[in-house]
């Protein structure tokens, strides 16, 4: 079994750095008239969703193709698992093929560790249920970084979580990371799609979002992940944006420098309102572009080649 | 089988029981005991067991047992759970009716009291409450009751509906038999697989809240209030369901609860790596529940320590946390964990010396009160297990060694499933021999087969 990525907590300090200075490096390299480079030549990357995701899929193919490695993609609707494959037999496929690295998203939290335990090969988790989507959160730290000009830290910075927190992997990431790096995180919503007990979460919570738009450097809002309901959580979507969305109006009245951020895929005039989404002081095109140099950085780091001697990878 | 009944001189063991704790010799013969006094000379043609520095109980009642056939052999059966059972110490279980098809009408009671003839101890049956377990239409309990069936419910289930459950009540007050409850509000529940706290948050798995079992508690403890009827609450794991049962059997009523090894021994810190075996139904709980549990068996709320053994073939647990089947198996294990449980926090709260002898006498007596004669006197059947070890009584005798220590090897458990989730883990105590109705089932912590 090798190293895989499946949470943040797989990751130490020391891990984090080299992995946000490994995107700086991609990142330039993604700035080139040719974007490539030979790093992972011969290596085969599989993607293996089990969930519908187009961006996420396409960013890790991209970079998977930036860094010259080969890709399978495997998408495997519900009905496929339906006749009856295990998870196990499938991944297990999927390796013996000859797959060295599985990007891995799947409906159930905690599928991604599940399956590693049973591989030799590393995987990436790319969202598993609600629990963990780490690339998310790097590249989400990165440009909070960039945009603050913060150099390794977070320190300092104030980052507002709003919207559906409770079905959010996004924000399990990011409560980790973004506090380990020295953010403080609030996280915003209605009761009932906030965790009961937080006892364990390194953030606080409000339920109104009024209580955080003047003090937050970071407005970071979540898609409501409706289709995950299997209940009335909320009373309406448009209740909902009348008490959460992040519309012109209260963009005013955040701080002068603060930004807002979003995962994607943002629904306009559920979560957040144009005007806010096409601000200047949007970050959601910059977080696109940045999540394909982390992971370019993530699947290099995880494939080994040469690691710590980056200056051989082109 | 008569022929295979022998003689057996039990020597030098601490006889513990209802009646109290005592050094004694016991002969066995013929299926019943023969003779307890302080020294028997032994008769021709008798075996002898030497119980010196062991522990000589009636033997042990499951209340609560899955033996999954007929339906699903491929977990487990009959037969190899009553394996189970005797290396555990238990000379009678009460299988759960919750078989495909379930037990609710006499032809399959007769099917399943058929095929129990093949098991190495005594296997009774609980039927269910509700037609195909659907919480719709009643069983017919009094054709039931007439093939011995004693107990009933829909485990796995509740009865959801609160009028069906009052007149289930009232129609077993009639009959004079008892309703066992497996109280989940499935509305509360919500699809939950884990306990809703601190460890579900993190994890983000769906959580079942304390309060889908403590509205139910509540509901029909108010049900037998108005019914008078007898009730008896399946594995209790939160600590205000304890105290709503606290708080009934001090008013009088005619109210008995169980608790399960796993929610004394276990809490939903295990839960982290996500491992699908500590995946149980109800959830395993948070630390504070897990106490409020033994404050409550301590102060005798709960009459039964039961197993819950609910085997499960291994593609239905290796799969991801969501979709694992609820339930781990318990008979082999009962005994070791729970004493290992009581040994681990006497040697915490007697931090400079651990305590010589472990558990004193009175917890043994506890112990073994909660294992023998109070869950056979909910399953009804008193009359041949529960002890106590007395002249004429059937020989249904366990014997253990409560201060041995032991780890479970996936190749010595002997049910069809494998997810225990002690594999590895240190227990204290265990079983060396299990006489089912004056024949010797367990030797040595052997099978005799």
């Amino acid at each position: 079994m090798s190293r895989s990525l499946t949470s943040i907590a797989d990751l130490s300090d020391d891990d984090i750095s080299q992995l946000l200075e490994l995107s700086r490096i991609f990142l330039e390299v993604n700035q080139r008239e040719i974007p490539k480079v030979p790093a992972l030549r011969g290596k085969t990357v599989a993607t293996l969703f089990f969930e519908n995701s187009t961006r996420t899929r396409l960013s890790f193919e991209l970079a998977a193709t930036r860094l010259s490695a080969d890709v399978l993609t495997f998408t495997l609707t519900t009905s496929s698992v339906s006749k009856g494959e295990s998870l196990r037999d499938t991944a297990e496929t999927i390796e013996s093929l000859g797959a060295d690295l599985i990007v891995m998203r799947h409906f159930s939290s905690g599928s991604v560790q599940l399956v590693s335990s049973w591989l030799e090969i590393p995987l990436v988790n790319a969202g598993d249920g609600a629990h963990e989507h780490p690339t998310q959160a790097l590249l989400d730290a990165y440009a909070i970084m960039e945009h603050f000009n913060t150099g390794k830290r977070l320190d300092g910075i104030s980052v507002a979580i709003v919207g559906d927190v409770l079905h959010s992997r996004v924000a399990r990431s990011n409560v980790q990371l973004l506090s380990r790096l020295g953010a403080q995180v609030t996280l915003v919503g209605p009761p009932a799609l906030i965790p009961l007990d937080l006892s364990l979460w390194p953030a606080r919570a409000t339920n109104s979002l009024e209580d955080v738009l003047s003090e937050s450097d970071v407005i970071y809002m979540l898609r409501v992940q409706s289709e995950r309901f299997t209940e009335s959580l909320i009373p309406s979507m448009s209740e909902f944006s009348r008490l959460f969305s992040l519309t012109a109006e209260r963009l005013e009245r955040t701080r002068k420098e603060a930004v807002v951020m979003h995962p994607g895929p943002i629904i306009r005039g559920v979560e957040i309102a144009a005007e806010a989404a096409d601000s200047s002081r949007s970050l959601i095109r910059t977080q696109v572009t940045t999540g394909v140099g982390v992971r370019m950085a993530v699947l290099y780091w995880l494939l080994g080649a040469n690691q710590g001697r980056l200056e051989s990878i082109w | 089988m008569v022929a295979r009944s022998r003689k057996y001189l039990i020597r030098g063991g601490k006889l513990i029981d209802s009646n109290g704790v005592r050094i004694a010799e016991l002969l066995v013969d013929d299926g019943k005991i023969e003779a307890i006094e302080q020294r028997i000379d032994p008769p021709r043609g008798c075996v002898e067991i030497d119980a010196r520095d062991l522990v000589v109980s009636p033997g042990f009642v499951d209340l609560h047992t899955h033996l999954r056939q007929p339906g699903n052999e491929r977990s487990e059966t009959i037969l190899s759970g009553s394996l189970a059972g005797v290396l555990g110490g238990y000379t009678a279980l009460l299988a759960m009716p919750n078989t495909s098809p379930p037990i609710d009408s006499p032809e399959v009671v007769s099917y399943v009291k058929e095929l129990s003839r093949e098991a190495l101890l005594d296997v009774y049956f609980a039927g269910a409450i509700t037609k195909g377990r659907n919480g719709e239409s009643l069983v017919e309990m009094g054709k039931l009751a007439e093939l011995g069936i004693r107990l009933f419910t829909d485990d796995g289930n509740g009865v959801q509906d609160a009028q069906l459950m009052r007149r289930a009540l009232e129609y077993a007050r009639g009959i004079g038999v008892t309703l066992a409850q497996h109280c989940e509000d499935l509305s509360l529940a919500n699809g939950g697989a884990v306990n809703e706290g601190a460890v579900s948050s993190v994890l983000g798995l769906r959580g079942i809240p304390n309060a889908a079992e403590d509205v139910m508690v509540a509901r029909d403890i108010e049900l037998v209030r108005l019914t008078g009827a007898r009730m008896h609450f399946l594995h209790i794991s939160t600590s205000r369901s304890a105290e709503l049962v606290r708080w009934a059997k001090h008013d009088g009523m005619p109210i008995t609860a169980e608790v399960t090894p796993h929610h004394l021994v276990l809490s939903e810190k295990n839960i982290s790596g996500y491992n699908p075996i500590f995946k149980v139904n109800p959830p395993l709980r948070s630390e504070a529940d897990r106490s409020a549990l033994w404050s409550a068996l301590n102060e005798d709320v709960f009459d039964a320590i039961a197993t819950d053994h609910a085997p499960h073939h291994v593609e239905a647990k290796e799969t991801t946390f969501d979709q694992a089947a609820f339930g781990m198996i318990g008979l082999q294990t009962a005994l070791g964990a729970v004493l290992g449980e009581m040994n681990r926090s006497l040697s915490l709260s007697d931090g400079e010396t651990l305590v010589a002898g472990g558990v004193s006498d009175e917890q043994l007596m506890h112990l073994v009160g909660l294992l023998t004669s109070r869950p056979a006197r909910i399953a009804g059947i008193s009359d041949v297990h529960g002890g106590p070890l007395v002249e004429g009584r059937p020989a249904n005798i366990a014997i253990f060694d409560p201060q041995l220590k032991w780890r479970l090897s996936e190749s010595e458990i002997v049910s069809r499933s494998k997810n225990s989730p002690y594999l590895g883990v240190d227990l204290t105590g265990r079983v060396l021999y299990t006489i089912v109705n004056g024949e010797l089932k367990l030797r040595e912590g052997e099978l005799c087969l």
